[in-house]
């Protein structure tokens, strides 16, 4: 391999990232930072509550980080509840976790970006354009996701910051495996995800923006984006 | 960085990647070349005898990748041409595990009430019929492998309509069409097949189209040129390198779980319908 070559689109060296979620074995949160950290970044992982302050929590990590180039959300919260039956309080919730929720957070780390631009990448849930049953309220918000990233895009264009999805499918988390039905016929892993992060944070993927990486091993849904 | 970690990741060694359309300088293919060789690929380069194109480039990308390259020809619309390019890139390396088909430009520019049956016929046969050839002559090889990708180069105009690019675009849905399905089929061969749509990325091609535009429209080049970086978030246009390098993801194991997909690099163009 060309290292020197290499090393010009894909060293996250004397970047700062953070990573919003828990950061502990099995989640995507832990994968990311780790595959971010082999690409040099400096990752921090800040456990979020719906009532961080985010700003704060973004001073303190640019002080440790040296500057925040990077903003990873892995935080999507799972509502299920059919549609017909589902509580207007059910709505609610998943619209207060899942929309606002990213909102603040993503809205907040803008002005530390601003002098040097930078790439927010949310990680959200893929099968929403499925119309899945017994997942109405969260799919929902995954769809407000995709489409407020590519507002910001537009928006804040004078930044030189980035804005993507990636919209993971069935994942194995250890956890929980769902049957993968799609064409090469497994479920997807914590890399897999990560791996696509640390793609569409790099230098490679500059010219990448308002855009969505769907990891679902292929599906019906998958050219939908 | 560390490389020995990643190495599974991002290294193609071992790997035979066979690419159309990469010996013209500055264009999508040629800097794709560079970047896979950069990951230590093989590479088998697929050139049109009648299209404008420099063997020349085979000696500079060898220097400065350091992988093992040839050119091979085909004849643009001979099907058998395309089958005997593969099987030469088989009996080269022993392989193909990855094809990148690159979009010619064939630009037939008119409404689409005013295309006449061999605009059509012309479109179908410089653009579906190679296509679709390459693709069937890779594939059985690919099969061979324990799993392999193919990524296929086309513009956004394949989704976003754009008024006078009406073959343009219809030509390349179709290319959307076959990439998606060919996902389908060989998904459970471990083959992975997904789809590039380039936005306003600075090639000779580029240029040549706008220049075509001014002249058709009595419009000034820079007036385009403006216009095609004011719809675009970034504000400017894209680099061949930058797709290229998203091509690389897209065959590397990195991207072992990402297939079917259409993958926009157009820097965010705010008049694409959201998908």
């Amino acid at each position: 391999m060309n290292i020197e070559y290499l090393e010009k689109t894909m060293s996250l060296k004397g970047k700062g990232a953070v990573i919003l979620g828990r950061c502990e074995s099995g989640t995507i949160a832990e994968a990311v930072k780790a595959s971010l950290a082999m690409r040099d970044a400096e990752v921090k992982c800040i456990d979020v509550a719906l009532d961080t302050d985010f700003v704060k929590e973004y001073e303190r990590a640019e002080k440790e980080l040296g500057s925040i180039d990077i903003l990873v959300n892995c935080t999507d919260r799972y509502y299920s509840g059919n549609l017909i039956g589902t509580m207007l309080k059910q709505w609610e919730e998943s619209y207060r976790n899942n929309v606002e929720f990213v909102f603040e957070a993503v809205n907040a780390v803008i002005p530390f970006m601003k002098e040097k631009g930078g790439a927010v990448v949310q990680v959200s849930c893929g099968t929403y354009a499925a119309a899945l049953p017994a997942e109405a309220p969260y799919l929902a918000t995954t769809f407000a996701n995709v489409r407020m990233m590519k507002n910001f895009a537009d928006e804040v264009s004078q930044y030189k910051i980035r804005f993507n999805t990636i919209l993971a499918g069935y994942i194995n988390t250890g956890k929980s495996c769902e049957p993968s039905d799609n064409w090469i016929g497994r479920s997807g892993t914590l890399e897999d995800i990560a791996e696509a992060v640390a793609y569409v944070v790099s230098p490679a993927a500059k010219f990448i923006n308002a855009d969505t990486i769907m990891l679902d091993g292929g599906s019906r849904d998958s050219g939908l984006h | 960085m560390q490389w020995r970690e990643m190495n599974e990741m991002i290294s193609l060694e071992g790997k035979t990647a066979v690419i159309t359309n990469a010996l013209t300088r500055g264009e999508i293919g040629y800097e794709t070349a560079i970047a896979l060789g950069a990951r230590a690929a093989n590479l088998v380069l697929v050139y049109d005898s009648s299209a404008s194109c420099d063997l020349d480039l085979v000696e500079e990308i060898v220097a400065q990748t350091g992988s093992t390259v040839c050119a091979v020809e085909v004849e643009s619309g001979n099907r058998e041409s395309f089958d005997a390019a593969a099987k030469k890139a088989e009996e080269r390396f022993g392989r193909i595990d990855i094809l990148i088909n690159t979009t010619p430009y064939i630009h037939v520019p008119a409404m689409l009430t005013e295309t006449s049956e061999t605009d059509w016929q012309d479109a179908y046969e410089r653009n579906y019929m190679d296509f679709t050839a390459m693709c069937c002559a890779a594939i059985p090889y690919i099969q061979k492998t324990d799993g392999g990708a193919i990524v296929n180069q086309i513009t956004t105009k394949c989704l976003d309509a754009v008024p006078g690019y009406a073959i343009d675009g219809i030509a390349e849905a179709f290319m959307l069409g076959m990439s998606r399905t060919l996902a389908t089929e060989h998904g459970a061969d471990q083959i992975r097949v997904n789809a590039v749509l380039t936005g306003a990325v600075d090639t000779p091609m580029l240029r040549r189209e706008i220049a075509n535009a001014a002249k058709a429209n009595g419009r000034a080049e820079k007036e385009i040129l403006d216009s095609l970086i004011a719809d675009c978030a970034m504000c400017r246009l894209g680099q061949p390198a930058e797709v290229a390098e998203t091509i690389a993801f897209l065959v590397s194991e990195a991207a072992a779980y990402v297939n079917g997909i259409t993958l926009r690099v157009d820097g965010g163009l705010m008049s694409a319908a959201l998908r």
